[in-house]
């Protein structure tokens, strides 16, 4: 659910890229928070440990303009990916409207990616949302490594039956953007007062 | 972590110019809250009527007419505070009185309430349901945050820290205040609160608005 302000006429929605360490998650924000023009976007907070490793979050606010005289907000998050920071993961998850999952391709994580999937699945069950009804983009990473997974493995194992995909690398921009499109339209659609 | 995010927090207080700081008031005279004892309630039944008593006992008919930023101002008055920031809980800004100019009360918000929920985690650690007050010391300017309703977040910056009893006392004044307030909210029905507002139109155009931002070339 979204935080609307009837008096000030604000409606903000929560974004949030999840998924295991180093799969992409702060490089698909940075890709957008660059691409953007200027008049949009704020500016960029990032926690990060001392090796650049994401601590507790990223994050910006992108204002997409003012709609039916309402200030409409995506308020753009990471979590950080490192197993022990599962409660982290927990909070920034609290009020979520949407979910970017990055999964990276490479055959070694395929596992990694699997608990992350299924850590986002309890951790939005700790505060009351079933996942199957919060808009969701698989996004498959790193398509450029070599023998990346097949696509469609991840949805086979999750049993994610219908889960909109699309496949990124991230750090060349490619499906960047398509995957930010299909999950902020998503959430639109889904938009309920 | 914590210390990370307080570096980061100071970052933002760091631009405020001490010779604007609003006018200080009187300090109020000390409220007094009767809280009539029910037999037969459950505890949480007790918990919330206590709750709720002490909110209508408090609250004044003009106090119930005013909105949050009027309230956020009226502490940064009354305190002497620098800042008053009303966020939710997960870290959208809600409402704003005092001086702003100097921080982004954006990313100020996003961190608090990172800030916050991550001490409610510690608070459960140490078999605490949650710590409701934080304060954070620091050499110039210090931030008391406290909760409201358990939905929302109360922030005063201030910088005199001698006046952190006079913060205290006023931050819960005006936290019952804005509970009734966000509580009265919750309650009104959306055609009430947004009547011009048309969901098919909306859509149409957000969903314009996001075809053009980000759809690939």
């Amino acid at each position: 659910m979204p935080y609307i302000s009837y008096h000030d006429k604000v409606i903000a929605f929560k974004i949030v890229y999840y998924g295991p360490g180093l799969s992409g998650k702060t490089t698909n924000l940075t890709y957008i928070f660059n691409h953007l023009p200027e008049e949009l976007r704020g500016d960029m907070l990032t926690l990060n440990t001392s090796d650049e490793r994401t601590l507790f979050f990223d994050f910006f606010p992108l204002d997409i303009g003012r709609i039916e005289g309402y200030a409409v907000r995506f308020n753009m998050y990471t979590v950080p990916g490192q197993v022990y920071y599962e409660a982290s993961r927990r909070l920034i998850l609290d009020g979520a409207d949407g979910v970017a999952f990055v999964a990276d391709s490479q055959p070694f994580r395929l596992e990694e990616n699997i608990d992350s999937f299924q850590s986002m699945q309890k951790n939005l069950g700790h505060y009351g949302v079933d996942w199957k009804g919060l808009p969701i983009v698989l996004q498959y990473n790193k398509r450029d490594c070599p023998n990346p997974i097949r696509i469609g493995t991840l949805e086979q194992r999750l049993d994610l039956d219908g889960i909109p995909v699309t496949d990124a690398v991230a750090i060349q921009g490619l499906g960047v953007m398509e995957t930010i499109h299909t999950l902020t339209r998503d959430v639109i659609v889904r938009f309920k007062l | 972590m914590t210390l990370v995010m307080q570096v980061r927090l100071s970052r933002y207080l760091r631009l405020y110019d001490s010779a604007s700081k609003p006018p200080t008031g009187p300090a109020p005279a000390p409220v007094l809250t009767k809280v009539r004892k029910s037999w037969g309630m459950s505890a949480l039944a007790i918990s919330k009527h206590m709750l709720r008593s002490s909110i209508t006992n408090e609250l004044n008919e003009t106090d119930q007419k005013r909105q949050p930023k009027e309230v956020l101002s009226d502490l940064v008055v009354s305190c002497g505070a620098m800042t008053a920031l009303l966020i939710t809980r997960d870290g959208h800004l809600m409402s704003e009185g005092g001086e702003t100019g100097y921080l982004d009360t954006t990313a100020m918000a996003a961190l608090v309430a990172g800030m916050f929920s991550a001490t409610r985690e510690v608070a459960r650690i140490v078999g605490e349901q949650q710590f409701s007050i934080l304060l954070q010391q620091g050499e110039k300017r210090h931030i008391h945050i406290s909760l409201v309703l358990g939905s929302a977040m109360l922030i005063v910056v201030f910088e005199d820290y001698q006046r952190i009893g006079l913060v205290r006392h006023q931050a819960r004044k005006a936290g019952l205040t804005l509970a009734e307030l966000l509580r009265k909210e919750t309650e009104m029905t959306k055609p009430e609160l947004a009547p011009e507002l048309s969901m098919p139109a909306f859509k149409e155009y957000a969903l314009d608005l996001i075809d053009r931002i980000f759809k690939p070339n």
